[in-house]
């Protein structure tokens, strides 16, 4: 009877324990993840013209995705279109590639590109970071082609809409803003790494902002992402 | 899984890309595929068709796009472009790594003596990211393979071989222009090198695509 009694408060304790980590988790403010706040205005602040790519993002046709593909599990962002082609194997099965149209700031479709997403050593939930290592190919017709690398952060993300979608199934619909660039520069910027055509031998920094209006477990997001290319003078 | 088949090949195709009048050669691998006396080469490959993973286009390409039901790129700026991404494994054919490929075509890819900008982008888990620039021609794909065997219902079987890269360099290679990680300050130059050895009636290619970098 007393070893019952011990093992059950030892689980009780180990429950509560859990729990309180968890929800100190979900609510600490870790420094990183109020970097919209914080770099967003420096960095409008400094770049007086950058270069926008824009697309959104929707379930519906009027979205600029043209392919989703990561390896499947868990299924909160379904494949799009619906394939069994995954990123499955082992050394993969924490990436994601994109295929998508790009838009100029004036909303006119002008490039297409891919995202390329692989899991980050330096993502540890007990620091508040889900990371993951970024690249961004656009390729303009009559411009050429650009290459950006970035660090990216999606914490927030993840808790406030991944979990609550993966445990309770729970949808969302608002307007969320987040600064999803975490370096790899000092200043938190993602790096020009360079470019061909009208983009040959540009250097600089980016930023990858989005808005997220919907989020639905088993649908796609839906909003609106943009890239905001700065080039050194 | 007839369309599954085609689209799967189309992923091929993409690599290869489409017809071109070029003089065909059954190997057809310049000088310049081979390192040079000092140069490292680091090489990922691309299984055809088991690698594709998803290819779009503006439609005007004779590819079948997939998955089945993708998007094109119906736009008029981006009616003549196309998209892939495939699976990158190592020369044991282990998955490593993924990767996109991303073409802008000057004209009708179809026509003769065409050469088009190709961007590629590879992405190697844990160990990082590489970006290159080439140009590229198809070496003469659709006449001496595609064509033949759709005119004739026979099924292609064969070793044709084609580096697909002619520049911009001037020695005729490719361009690492950067990378990331491990591959931080990564320097040199590449080839894609195409092999073909099979190619079906309903579409299906077989074959494999190397990425050979040459590393300074």
């Amino acid at each position: 009877m007393i070893f019952l009694k011990n093992t059950l408060l030892f689980l009780g304790g180990v429950i509560l324990g859990a729990a309180l980590l968890a929800t100190g988790l979900y609510y600490f403010p870790f420094p990183h993840a109020a970097r919209t706040e914080r770099i967003l205005p420096a960095f409008e602040a400094s770049a007086k013209a950058p270069e926008i790519f824009r697309y959104m993002l929707s379930d519906q046709t009027d979205g600029d995705v043209i392919s989703l593909v990561t390896s499947g599990a868990p299924a909160i962002f379904p494949m799009m279109p619906a394939t069994d082609r995954v990123l499955s194997e082992p050394n993969v099965k924490d990436g994601l590639a994109l295929i998508n149209k790009m838009r100029d700031d004036g909303g006119n479709i002008v490039a297409i590109a891919t995202e390329l997403e692989s899991g980050h050593e330096g993502s540890r939930l007990i620091k508040g970071k889900v990371m993951t290592h970024t690249t961004w190919t656009v390729i303009a017709p009559g411009r050429g082609a650009l290459f950006l690398y970035q660090e990216e952060d999606n914490w927030t993300l993840f808790k406030r809409f991944v979990l609550p979608g993966l445990l309770f199934n729970k949808s969302w619909q608002g307007s969320w803003k987040n600064l999803n660039t975490l370096g790899p520069r000092p200043d938190g910027y993602g790096q020009v790494i360079g470019g061909t055509g009208e983009f040959a031998g540009k250097r600089g920094h980016f930023i990858e902002f989005a808005e997220l209006r919907d989020f639905s477990p088993g649908k796609q997001l839906a909003g609106t992402m943009e890239l905001r290319v700065v080039f050194d003078e | 899984m007839q369309t599954a088949k085609s689209w799967v090949v189309a992923v091929g195709l993409a690599a290869l890309v489409l017809p071109v009048g070029a003089i065909a050669q059954a190997n057809n691998i310049p000088a310049y595929s081979q390192p040079a006396p000092g140069e490292k080469v680091l090489s990922f490959f691309g299984i055809l068709p088991d690698h594709g993973v998803a290819l779009t286009t503006g439609g005007k390409m004779p590819l079948r796009t997939g998955p089945e039901g993708i998007a094109l790129f119906t736009e008029p700026a981006l009616n003549n472009t196309l998209a892939l991404i495939m699976k990158l494994a190592d020369e044991n054919g282990n998955v490593v790594g993924f990767a996109s490929e991303l073409e802008i075509f000057p004209g009708d890819p179809a026509a003769a003596e065409i050469s088009w900008d190709t961007a590629w982008t590879l992405s190697i888990p844990g160990r990082g990211m590489i970006f290159l620039h080439q140009i590229e021609h198809s070496g003469g794909l659709g006449p001496n393979i595609v064509d033949p065997t759709m005119k004739s219902g026979k099924n292609w079987v064969g070793d044709w071989t084609v580096t697909t890269t002619v520049g911009p360099l001037p020695s005729g290679r490719g361009r690492i222009v950067g990378g990331s990680g491990e591959f931080a300050n990564i320097k040199g130059s590449f080839v894609e090198i195409d092999r073909l050895t099979g190619f079906t009636v309903d579409g299906v290619m077989f074959g494999k695509l190397e990425i050979r970098l040459f590393l300074e």
